[in-house]
């Protein structure tokens, strides 16, 4: 649908971006993090690209089904020229971290958040970098697939129950 | 921005900054939100919006279920416009399939998509007005609100959680008697609609109240990642009905109303003028509208008839399949959007190629316009808090999910 | 010398005699089938894997027929398609509408291939034919006549692989059932793989008949501790409970096949188990920490050089094994190794049954050698050679140990166990990951699948507590970092981990010389 994105994050970025699809009609870019704010900046900045809207934030578990563990999923709108891209990080369970995109637009502040919370991703340089939806002092990162489903962390003790 | 309150720092010798906690169970309130605020007197310097209260672990749930058990999930997000979601979420699961729905269900969930939007609407303003001392404007809304459910009552089987549409379809057609009943609650719904424009659109005490409070300009808002009503108040027309058609709403003729001042007042009269605008889509609607099937002839994604699933081992296995091993969906990932409510609700689906999703992300719009919630309070009275915070309609199901 | 054709379009080279069906197979086209299996004989009497030929005006059955040279065959044009749908129609035409209370349903074949090869609706109009249901064949294998499709794969298992032709077709056409002959009895040790075989809810094993519905159960892989085969297992749980163990295929080890005394095996695991550390105050025995019985245990064992006789057990995993070779060389120096066992069966055949009954026989001679066995430790503890006992494992007896101070770690609390001085919980190989050497030398890793029972704790991680009280770290944190560190220090099983073990496990000496890469990971979207 909007090929030319991807084509000229491409051009800009050729040894950042590790492959692009556009499956289903979602153009999609595998991009590497170390340069990722700079990136982000770009696809903001840039006046045929003019990413405005930051859409959504989000992190995909692959446990056990694929290395590296976490894929950090960015979505982002332009208003003006109504296109789309999906932005996709990879990273390792044993260095979960990705630069915080709050310095290129200040809305994805609660959605990394979000990330670091019910993922464990860290987004570094996130100027709130706590928990959002879990109160401080729950422990573990309950999206996770390897957090049960049915584990329950209760902050009271049940009538008769001994802590 | 969104840095931690701290306590009580210097300044005057005899005076001193107040923080206060609003919520999480307020009146006020709407839903559960808690909000730390730091008064300067009437003034408020800062304010910390802490969500999640809310937080039942939706995408958790998604996970271990089937495709179509999604379904009530759906619902309880954006639970006061719940058809909205549910279209949404059947729209991304055809995507990620590679099917389209008949053109008769696509009608069919516009026109309850729509009727939701008006609810949402009408919840939201009635509510504000209630808020702020208009109770009868909210009694009105919630009339009008009522007649809207009573009809969904007969299309879907209920008043709030529908669970309507299906992946490929929907639950059943719109009953014989739809469009006469619509006829009258459309009547009596826009003469209520009337009544409270005209007892809020020039009043004094609603103006003093909503104009020029909460502000924001458009490139801020989408800075911020603001959609919907609330973006379109400050100038920017994106509308994903008008920017990206989806479904059929490249047929229809309506207009996208924006704002000027992203302020309480333009929010206002957006909503009031998108409730005229779906209207106007509804109508259309009835009058394309063609008889034909409403569900996709797909035995692999729709169960078969009742008498065939009791009377025949064909309907049993048919039957069985879907429900236990749930429908098979390709592996892939789609993200998928639609005008809801509140703004843009998106689904961004992942499948591993089994009968459960691997992932179901909501985009939900209030997220992000909770987050710039902060700027619209800041700078304002405490008493403002309550009608732009209203204003912002934040629907706790879909914030927190 | 191979035959070359085409499957779909497809150039396949193939050995000659290979049947199209696994020809098909092989190139990455699945054939749907019913009454073929790739460890019986081939049948071609259900016609489910009929496909175009280019050398055949009609369709041919591709479980029977051989790849032929020069030959195009369609296994999914619009007319195989049609075929497949008319073939259900036959089979589902006098099928009861059981799926609600049929055993088979979510692991159905006819469920299966009906809802991906037809979705066709009903043209009957008239009522289906009636026969005997829930009839007892054996004690253990209930049949339902009207669910059979008669493809026989039952019948030639009794007279192909158990040898033993307990089972033919009754009556013909329509009217076919399956019998067991008159004058025999369905009583071969393997009578019940054809649960497994029966692709439909025909034949249902009575002990697993209405206990769990299959979707609620979780699989992990496993095996069998009932004798020195080793047979690869599915162990399936539900709510923390073992339901059933079915077998798993192994073409190294067990083919598709178990016994049907391994496959009930699952029954004994909880069988008097030992649930917490017990220490003897006196006479009595009272209920201790796991901390507090290691102290009492390290009072017992340490400083006796070879005063004390360590007994392992052929029925611990390699881990545990590996752990108690560590324990003995940095904490009980001079200590006594000796192997227990449970007692050989007399019931060995050519096909799955062996007469040790041990698990890991072969693991304890890979890592100790030939060791002394339990007849040795009586006469060692008779003549004061041995004083002190600390048994890994419940295979011994308490006249082993007659007269001399004994530590138990065992899963089953026996009489011997029972007469210990300080006894501690195992678990059992359905709570802990692990591997076991099966007689031929095959190492087959096994899948915890269930929570610890009590307190038990698991062979490798008890020794290295053990070994901490003793004052010696074993520096094992896991039960794979355990198989890693045994795999570095025995050149037999170098390069193995739980990983590179796979599903079918590795043969001693199969060397790896480098960490296999991890299992192949999902496909890209």
């Amino acid at each position: 649908m909007s090929k030319h994105v991807l084509e000229r994050l491409q051009a800009r970025f050729a040894d950042q971006v590790e492959e692009t699809h556009s499956n289903q009609g979602d153009d999609t870019a595998y991009v590497k993090r170390d340069k990722l704010v700079e990136l982000l900046t770009f696809l903001r900045d840039d006046a045929e690209l003019a990413f405005n809207l930051p859409v959504d934030l989000t992190v995909v578990d692959w446990y056990q089904k694929r290395e590296p563990r976490f894929e950090v999923v960015y979505h982002l709108y332009s208003t003006t020229k109504k296109h789309r891209v999906r932005l996709k990080v990879r990273v390792d369970e044993d260095d979960a971290r990705v630069p915080s995109s709050f310095p290129v637009w200040p809305g994805f502040d609660w959605f990394e958040r979000e990330a670091w919370d019910l993922y464990g991703v860290r987004f570094e340089g996130h100027p709130n970098h706590t928990r959002i939806m879990m109160w401080e002092g729950f422990e573990g990162h309950p999206l996770r697939k390897d957090y049960p489903i049915n584990k329950r962390q209760p902050l009271t003790t049940l009538l008769g129950e001994q802590k | 921005m969104s840095e931690i309150l701290i306590e009580t720092e210097g300044g005057d010798l005899d005076s001193a900054p107040m923080n206060l906690q609003m919520g999480p169970s307020h009146p006020a309130m709407h839903g559960t939100i808690k909000m730390r605020v730091k008064l300067d007197g009437e003034i408020v310097q800062k304010t910390q919006v802490e969500v999640g209260y809310l937080h039942r672990g939706f995408e958790k749930s998604c996970e271990s279920v089937t495709w179509s058990q999604v379904m009530p999930y759906t619902d309880r997000l954006n639970y006061v416009s719940p058809l909205c979601n549910n279209v949404g979420y059947c729209m991304a699961v055809e995507k990620l399939i590679g099917v389209r729905a008949t053109e008769r269900c696509e009608y069919i969930r516009i026109i309850m998509a729509e009727s939701s939007r008006i609810c949402d609407h009408l919840t939201c303003v009635g509510a504000s007005a209630m808020e702020l001392g208009g109770f009868t404007a909210f009694l009105y809304a919630i009339e009008a609100r009522e007649e809207l459910w009573r009809l969904t009552e007969t299309v879907t089987g209920a008043r709030l959680t529908h669970s309507y549409c299906r992946i490929g379809g929907l639950k059943d057609d719109l009953p014989v008697d739809f469009l006469p009943n619509y006829r009258v609650v459309e009547k009596k719904a826009r003469s209520l609609v009337a009544d409270i424009r005209a007892l809020l659109d020039r009043n004094r005490i609603f103006l003093d109240r909503m104009k020029d409070v909460g502000s924001m300009t458009a490139e801020r808002a989408l800075q911020w990642g603001f959609t919907g009503p609330v973006l379109r108040s400050t100038g920017s027309d994106y509308d994903v009905r008008k920017a990206s058609p989806y479904m059929l709403y490249d047929r229809f003729d309506f207009e996208v109303p924006v704002g000027t001042k992203g302020d309480n007042y333009d929010r206002y009269l957006v909503r009031m003028e998108e409730i005229e605008q779906s209207f106007r889509i509804i109508d259309q609607c009835l009058k394309q509208m063609k008889p034909g099937p409403v569900n996709l002839e797909d035995g692999r994604l729709l169960l078969p008839p009742k008498d065939e699933v009791y009377g025949s081992i064909e309907g049993t296995i048919a039957h069985f399949k879907i429900i236990m091993d749930g429908i098979q969906v390709p592996p892939g990932e789609v993200y998928s959007y639609s005008e809801a409510g509140n703004g843009e609700l998106g689904f961004y689906l992942v499948s591993t190629g089994e009968g459960r999703p691997y992932k179901c992300r909501v985009r939900p719009p209030c997220w992000s316009l909770m987050q710039g919630l902060h700027e619209l309070l800041e700078g304002y009275q405490i008493a403002d808090i309550v009608p732009t915070f209203g204003s912002v309609n934040m629907i706790g199901g879909e914030c927190d999910r | 010398m191979g035959v070359n054709c085409k499957i779909n379009g497809q150039p396949v080279t193939v050995e000659n005699g290979t049947s199209v069906l696994e020809a098909a197979r092989g190139a990455g086209f699945e054939v749907p089938h019913f009454c073929w299996h790739p460890g019986l004989s081939r049948p071609a009497n259900c016609r489910m894997c009929l496909v175009d030929a280019s050398n055949s005006p009609k369709p041919i059955p591709s479980c029977y027929i051989g790849v032929a040279e020069g030959v195009d065959y369609t296994t999914d044009s619009e007319h195989v398609r049609e075929l497949r749908r008319a073939i259900l129609e036959f089979i589902l035409l006098n099928h009861p509408i059981d799926c609600a209370i049929c055993d088979q349903a979510g692991e159905c074949e006819l469920q299966n291939n009906y809802f991906d090869y037809s979705l066709q609706s009903s043209r009957l109009a008239t009522e289906k034919n009636h026969k005997p249901k829930a009839v007892a064949l054996s004690d253990k294998i209930t049949f339902d006549g009207e669910r059979c499709i008669v493809c026989t794969r039952c019948v030639r298992f009794c007279d192909e692989v158990a040898k033993t032709s307990e089972l033919g077709v009754k009556n013909r056409g329509e009217r076919s059932e399956i019998a067991v002959f008159p004058g025999k009895t369905l009583t071969n040790p393997y009578s019940m793989n054809i649960v497994d075989l029966c692709p439909v809810g025909a034949l249902t094993s009575t002990d697993f008949r209405f206990k769990c519905r299959v979707w609620f159960m979780s699989t992990v892989e496993s095996v069998c501790d009932q004798c020195s085969r080793g047979c690869a297992i599915y162990l399936d749980h539900h709510k923390g409970e073992v339901m059933r163990y079915r077998p798993r295929e192994n073409r190294q080890v067990n083919d598709w096949w178990v016994c049907d005394n391994g496959r009930m095996s699952y029954t004994t695991l909880h069988d008097e188990r030992v649930l917490a550390p017990v220490v003897r105050e006196g006479a009595k025995p009272t209920r201790a920490t796991l901390d507090a019985a290691l102290e009492r245990a390290k009072a017992i064992l340490a400083g006796r050089g070879d005063k004390v006789a360590v007994v392992v057990s052929a029925t611990l995993d390699n881990e545990a094994l590996f752990a108690a070779r560590r324990l003995v060389a940095q904490a009980l120096k001079g200590a006594r190794v000796f192997v227990s066992a449970r007692a050989d069966g007399a019931d060995q055949d050519d096909i799955l049954l062996r007469n040790d009954k041990n698990p890991n026989r072969a693991g304890v001679e890979a890592l100790f050698g030939a060791l002394p066995d339990t007849a040795a430790l009586r006469a060692a503890v008779a003549s004061g050679d041995v004083t002190h006992v600390l048994a890994l494992g419940g295979t011994f007896s308490a006249d082993d140990v007659q007269g001399a101070t004994v530590i138990a770690a065992s899963v089953h609390a026996t009489e011997a166990v029972r007469a210990a001085e300080v006894v501690l919980p195992l678990q059992s190989h359905a709570e802990h990951d692990g591997s076991f050497t099966n007689f031929a030398g095959q190492v087959q890793r096994f899948q915890a699948g269930i929570a610890p029972v009590g307190e038990a704790v698991a062979g490798w991680e008890l020794l290295s507590r053990l070994g901490r009280a003793l004052g010696a770290d074993l520096q094992l944190s896991s039960a794979g970092g355990a198989l890693k560190a045994l795999a570095k220090e025995q050149p037999e099983f170098t390069g193995f981990t739980h990983i590179s073990l796979g599903t079918t496990g590795r043969k001693l000496g199969s060397g790896l010389t480098v960490e296999a890469p991890a299992e192949p990971t999902a496909t890209a979207p």
